[in-house]
């Protein structure tokens, strides 16, 4: 009960600052974050190969965990 | 002994390496019951060396001068063979290395780690810590947008508040009255020289001690042999669990969202700097925030620097300040336990509010989210020492 | 754990298992760093939006008169002109023993440039003046006796004491082992030529 409580009391302060804050700035923010990605300098030109190649590293890593977490219940065998 | 080929022993004994490596990794010995709070060390290292390959890489492609820097950045993202690839690792790295640092200092405040006998091992970690965020800060004004210019002019004015020598030293470090192309060219010489070269041996100075006091627990207790195992195979096994999982959502982030809604990369940074221009809202780097915030909370000139450098100085008394019995959080009184709470909710409030525009009403709470700060570490000595802590087991259980 | 404990718990491990996802793990990581170093050595060729091989130079040849050498630059390299005397031509005929290899066997040269004086026009000489050794640039020196006692007019390199003929031919024992590359070039008309196209 008091683990709940006290969770509960977390949650609220956490976000406290998140609700009562005036976002004003953030939402300049995205805006400039629209506006400038238009027309901003810094051009993003290679989106379609960055999507692709991350499909592919990110599946090789789902292929890594498996193969990490095996290893690591193997050897953890010896602590039981 | 194991047997070794004529080369090795040649080479062993003139340099014993597999010593050094058997003592600080395959024969270190942890406590066994380590949780997945205790990976954000070796996830520190893994993003380190990201950051090193691709700053490196990096060095070779960007221009350190006020005409030519945004252009070699511009460069690197188009030109350079994947360019994009080497700068959102890095710029993804250096978010990541924050993340992660924040996550293993808040592992070291609940568990107890800074108190007896690893002090010392803390005031090192801290010191790391803050060579880590001058080293975030020169590499923020590097691609030279309206962002870098403005955070660090703005960062460096915070220097002149210190008195009597405080105008002069900001010359000095501007190099002129304002910042110009030669304070970029120092930014640079700092940002691939100095400071790596301070964190990468602070780094080892902080493993090696490490590795003489031993490694706390989530029980904070003292662990004999019997409690203990071999770092290798077991940890590198786990933490190896770990590193993958923080690829992947490094990869995620690298790959589709590299700006993070201009966390990452701010969109005020896409455009060259000016220096007859400010942006509506000037905000360092989000790791930055939080001090930031508490900056902006006091409205004096000078007691504000004085506020933000003394809620760095607090984390170097910590170990003198919390006057428990107990080290882990596990074991000390309700108190503790909401002032650890209290603590991180003014950390992450102050982190969010320095992001905003400063409104009056984010000034309050700024205020009051800064008082708690502070008043984590001063009361310390207080609530530490009234609460009952409760009683700790002798050994970890099986 | 005490001793007891771990025999018994011994005999449950499979070490053929625990081989294998040890060698499949260490596997998978040294490909997956082996990759990610790809991207970091391709940055370090030259990007293909910055590929200057294409690029060509004009040049004009009517001022220059017999013993006359020009460089110019032609893709980041030197590239030298020289109009060379009937004299010297005489000359390039007499060399053949003292050289490494006179006929140009090497392939140096563009097939039309294959020949005694290495060149389309045997009056014009065009080579990349770029040592064949380690690549610095040597010195035109068409006054005979000024390099050597029987030298009869060439190239001089002085980083390390290579030696040509007016041919771009190079000396025998001499560091650098091949003649002096001609690059394609073609005649626009009689006073003008193009650096870097046969056609």
């Amino acid at each position: 009960m008091k683990r709940f409580c006290l969770s509960i009391c977390f949650c609220l302060m956490t976000f406290c600052p998140f609700i009562y804050a005036e976002k004003e700035g953030l939402n300049i923010k995205i805006e400039q974050t629209i506006k400038k990605e238009m027309a901003g300098s810094i051009q993003d030109t290679h989106q379609a190969e960055r999507y692709w190649i991350g499909a592919w590293v990110l599946l090789y890593l789902a292929v890594l965990l498996v193969l990490a977490t095996l290893l690591k219940q193997e050897y953890w065998k010896d602590l039981k | 002994m194991p047997r070794r080929g004529p080369f090795k022993t040649w080479f062993y004994t003139r340099m014993p390496i597999h010593k050094f490596w058997q003592k600080h990794y395959v024969n270190y010995l942890a406590p066994k019951n380590l949780n997945f709070w205790y990976v954000f060390g070796s996830l520190s290292i893994v993003a380190l060396v990201m950051q090193v390959v691709s700053g490196f890489f990096l060095t070779m492609f960007y221009i350190p001068t006020e005409e030519q820097a945004f252009n070699s950045i511009n460069n690197i993202m188009q030109k350079v063979n994947y360019g994009w690839f080497i700068r959102y690792m890095h710029t993804t790295g250096a978010s990541a290395l924050f993340i992660v640092i924040y996550l293993h200092i808040y592992r070291s405040i609940m568990y107890g780690s800074y108190k007896y006998p690893r002090e010392l091992l803390w005031v090192i970690g801290v010191t790391l810590y803050v060579a880590i965020l001058a080293e975030g800060f020169t590499g923020y004004a590097l691609p030279w947008g309206q962002m870098s210019f403005w955070a660090t002019s703005v960062i460096l004015k915070l220097f002149g508040t210190i008195p009597l020598i405080g105008k002069q030293l900001v010359i000095w470090l501007q190099g002129g009255d304002a910042v110009t192309g030669i304070t970029l060219h120092r930014m640079f010489a700092f940002h691939v020289i100095l400071f790596p070269l301070i964190i990468i041996i602070l780094t080892l100075i902080h493993i090696s001690s490490l590795h003489y006091v031993g490694s706390n627990n989530p029980l904070g207790i003292d662990t004999s042999k019997k409690d203990c195992i071999n770092y290798h195979p077991y940890y590198t096994a786990k933490n190896l669990v770990g590193i993958v999982i923080f690829l992947i959502i490094f990869a995620l982030v690298m790959f589709y969202k590299p700006s993070m809604h201009g966390f990452f990369i701010e969109p005020t940074n896409n455009i060259p700097a000016d220096s007859l221009k400010s942006p509506e809202n000037i905000s360092p780097a989000w790791y930055l925030t939080p001090y930031y915030s508490i900056l902006r909370a006091v409205p004096h000139k000078f007691f504000g620097a004085v506020a933000m450098a003394s809620a760095i100085a607090f984390l170097f008394i910590l170990p003198w300040l919390d006057k428990s019995p107990v080290r882990s959080i596990h074991y000390k009184g309700t108190l503790s336990k909401i002032a650890l709470l209290f603590f991180v909710v003014s950390f992450l409030g102050l982190g969010y509010l320095g992001t905003l525009t400063p409104t009056p009403i984010n000034i309050a709470l700024c205020r009051i989210l800064s008082l708690i700060y502070f008043l984590y570490f001063i009361l310390m000595p207080y609530y530490t020492s009234y609460e009952k802590a409760k009683i700790t087991p002798k050994r970890i259980s099986q | 754990m005490d001793d007891k404990n771990k025999k018994t718990h011994d005999a449950h491990i499979n070490l053929n298992r625990r081989q294998f996802l040890t060698k499949a793990t260490t596997a998978a990581s040294a490909v997956g760093l082996a990759a990610a170093c790809f991207p970091f050595a391709a940055s370090m060729f030259p990007s293909m939006k910055k590929v200057t091989t294409k690029e060509t130079v004009k040049v004009d040849l009517s001022d220059m008169k017999p013993g006359d050498q020009k460089t110019i630059q032609w893709q980041d390299k030197p590239v030298w002109i020289v109009r060379r005397t009937q004299k010297d031509l005489a000359n390039l005929k007499k060399l053949n023993n003292l050289l490494q290899d006179p006929l140009s066997k090497v392939n140096q040269q563009p097939k039309y440039a294959d020949n005694l004086f290495r060149s389309i026009k045997p009056e014009w000489l065009v080579v990349v003046g770029l040592c064949t050794h380690l690549g610095c640039v040597p010195t035109y020196r068409p006054e005979p006796g000024t390099v050597s006692k029987k030298w009869e007019g060439g190239f001089f390199c002085t980083c390390h004491g290579s030696k040509f003929d007016l041919s771009g031919r190079v000396y025998k024992g001499m560091p650098a082992p091949t003649n002096l590359v001609v690059p394609p070039y073609k005649f626009i008309n009689d006073a003008t030529i193009l650096i870097g196209r046969s056609k």
